[in-house]
Parts: C-alpha cells; sequence; structure tokens
C-alpha cells in the first residue's frame, strides 16, 4: 500500500507542496528567521521520510521533477532584476563595484580558508558559491561539480547569520551610507539577509535586493574565469 | 493562450541556455545565459514584461519550493556532513563577515570619490 502511494512521482512532488506550505503556516506564526519556510520544509519533508521508512530515491522521483525547474526559475531572475531598474539607474556605479569586490572577495576568502583547512575539492566547490541567491548558487556549484546540498546547506548558515548580525556589522564596521549598508548585506548574505534589510528600511532592503542579483552573475562570471 | 506562450518562452530560452552552454569553451551555469538573454530581450522590448505576467511571478514568489529537493538531499550527504560541517560553518562565517566589509567599504569609498568629483 505504502509503495503504491510513494512510487508515484506525484508523491515526492505533492510531500514538497505540502511541506512549504505548512513552512509558510508556521513562519508566519512564528516570525523568527531561524523559522523560514523553507528550512521548515526540507526538515518536514526528512522527517516523513525517516518516520515512514521511505528511501530517498522514492522522494527524488518527484523532487526531480520540481528540480527541474531550477534553469527556468533562475531565468525568470531576469524580470526580478528588470523591474528594478529604476533603483539601480540611480546608484549604478556604487552598486556595481560593490558587488564586484565582494563577489571576488567572498570567493577569494572561501577558495583560501578551504586550502588552509585541507577540505576535499568537492566540499571547497560546493561552497564557493555559498554567498550569493539559491538558484545561482546550485548552477555555479552545478557547473563547477560542486553538490548542490551542501551549496545549499553553507549558504542558509550564511544567510541566517547574515541575517542576525547585520545591524551589529554595520555598527562594528562603521558603516554610515545606507546604500553601502544594503549592497553589503545582499551581496554576504542573499536573501534570507534581505528580509532584514528590509526591516532595517526600505532603501536599504531594495539596495541589498539588487545587490543580491548583481553579485549572483558577477559570481557566476568570476569563477568561470578563476577556475 | 498567454500562459501558454509565456510558459514557452521560459522553457526555450532554458534550453538555448543549455544548448550555448554545451557549446562555450569553459564551463558556464547555463541558467545565467538563459537569465542574461531574458534580460536583454526585457531591456530591448523584444519581450515585454507584461507578456512574463503570468507565470513568472508566481514562479518567482514561490522559488523556494524549487530548492527543497536539494535540501532534502543532504540526507544522501550524512557521512560528509558529519566529518566536515565544522569546517563548513567556520568558512561560512568568516567569509560572511570579509565579505561583508570588503563590500560596505567599497560602496563607501566610491561613493566618497563620486562626492569629490562633483563637487
Amino acid at each position: 500500500m505504502k509503495e503504491v502511494i510513494t512510487s508515484s512521482p506525484l508523491f515526492g512532488t505533492g510531500l514538497t507542496i505540502l511541506a512549504y506550505w505548512i513552512g509558510m503556516k508556521v513562519s508566519q506564526k512564528l516570525k523568527k528567521t531561524i523559522f523560514n519556510p523553507y528550512l521548515i520544509a526540507v526538515v518536514l519533508v526528512l522527517a516523513v521520510l525517516a518516520v515512514f521508512h521511505i528511501p530517498y530515491s522514492s522522494y527524488a522521483e518527484g523532487g526531480d521533477f520540481i528540480g527541474m525547474f531550477l534553469t527556468p526559475v533562475t531565468t525568470i531572475l531576469a524580470l526580478s532584476i528588470y523591474r528594478q531598474r529604476e533603483t539601480v539607474k540611480s546608484h549604478f556605479i556604487p552598486i556595481l563595484t560593490g558587488t564586484i569586490v565582494g563577489s571576488i572577495v567572498s570567493v577569494i576568502t572561501i577558495v583560501l580558508l578551504a586550502e588552509a583547512m585541507g577540505i576535499t575539492e568537492e566540499l571547497k566547490y560546493s561552497l564557493v558559491p555559498k554567498s550569493v541567491t539559491t538558484p545561482i548558487a546550485v548552477a555555479i556549484s552545478d557547473s563547477l561539480g560542486g553538490i548542490r546540498s551542501l551549496t545549499v546547506t553553507a549558504l542558509i548558515i550564511t544567510g541566517v547569520m547574515g541575517n542576525i548580525l547585520a545591524p551589529l556589522l554595520v555598527k562594528l564596521f562603521r558603516v554610515r551610507s545606507r546604500i553601502a549598508t544594503g549592497v553589503a548585506i545582499g551581496t554576504a548574505s542573499h536573501v534570507i539577509g534581505t528580509s532584514k534589510a528590509l526591516e532595517m528600511g526600505e532603501d536599504i532592503g531594495a539596495m541589498s535586493g539588487i545587490a543580491l542579483s548583481f553579485s549572483g552573475i558577477i559570481t557566476a562570471i568570476f569563477v568561470s574565469i578563476f577556475f | 493562450m498567454e500562459i501558454l506562450s509565456e510558459l514557452i518562452i521560459i522553457i526555450a530560452l532554458s534550453l538555448a541556455g543549455n544548448a550555448i552552454a554545451a557549446a562555450l569553451p569553459f564551463a558556464f551555469p547555463p541558467a545565467i545565459i538563459s537569465l542574461f538573454i531574458l534580460l536583454v530581450l526585457l531591456a530591448t522590448k523584444v519581450v515585454k514584461e507584461e507578456k512574463m505576467s503570468r507565470v513568472s511571478p508566481f514562479m518567482l514568489k514561490y522559488m523556494a519550493i524549487f530548492f527543497i529537493p536539494s535540501g532534502v538531499e543532504i540526507i544522501e550527504y550524512t557521512d560528509l556532513l558529519a566529518s566536515s560541517w565544522i569546517h563548513i560553518l567556520i568558512i561560512s562565517i568568516i567569509s560572511l563577515l570579509i565579505t561583508f566589509f570588503a563590500t560596505a567599504k567599497a560602496v563607501e569609498i566610491t561613493e566618497r570619490i563620486m562626492r569629490r568629483k562633483s563637487s
């Protein structure tokens, strides 16, 4: 009976959507960074698989179907960049320099730390794109030969830490410009950090949102030249 | 009808990205090529923004769903995670701090230079 249900790709697809729906409901109630809908959904799916002894391969039948839309979703990011064009125009040069410097510094720091710690090449490549927005990070990880799920893990750690630490880092590093604050949050901690940037001010949030798209694209270009 | 043509554009661009990436002499993420093409098409108004207003906003809104399988896949790498979680944590946090600092200062220095030039 269980196999009849779990062997269909609809099982993994449905479970993923249901888990995200529950995740959204829970995060609306709890309103804490750590309880973001994505994280809740992943934990829920893992819990269902463990409790009902469902092999990962059964889930992956539907999971792979959903994962197939990674490229289309990344393509559509163009629309969200295009919609922000007016804000981009007003501060184009500072945003561009900030995201170029930040993206390059991020990749080089990760590579140097990876070399210093002597971790495997596979893990290093998984971590390289971890500062950028998920669709682009996964795409870069794939092209380098990294492991998607490790990229996502590091990316969530970075995002959640960035979200929590952002106000403190602004004080610690004596950042006075609101544009610099927004660009730094978006470049260093992508969309999870951006939700804190929005709380700090609409202008800071807008800068953070643009910076995360810019840094994603710049990181993709830099990585393809660098490696 | 509009939904169908929007879907066709998205799928065609995704496939074009794959084809172009395969033809490139270096490794580059196919999805970023598709993104570039769509951005150019929007900027040149070959594809109108309204054309991408049925499926795309929905997919952007629920984008996180598409990454859930990648997150769940961690179950296949529990050994690797157990042996290297501390490295992942340290690298994530240190690079976050350095990237934040470098980005913020780069923007502030640029703003200062621009202000000096314009005054």
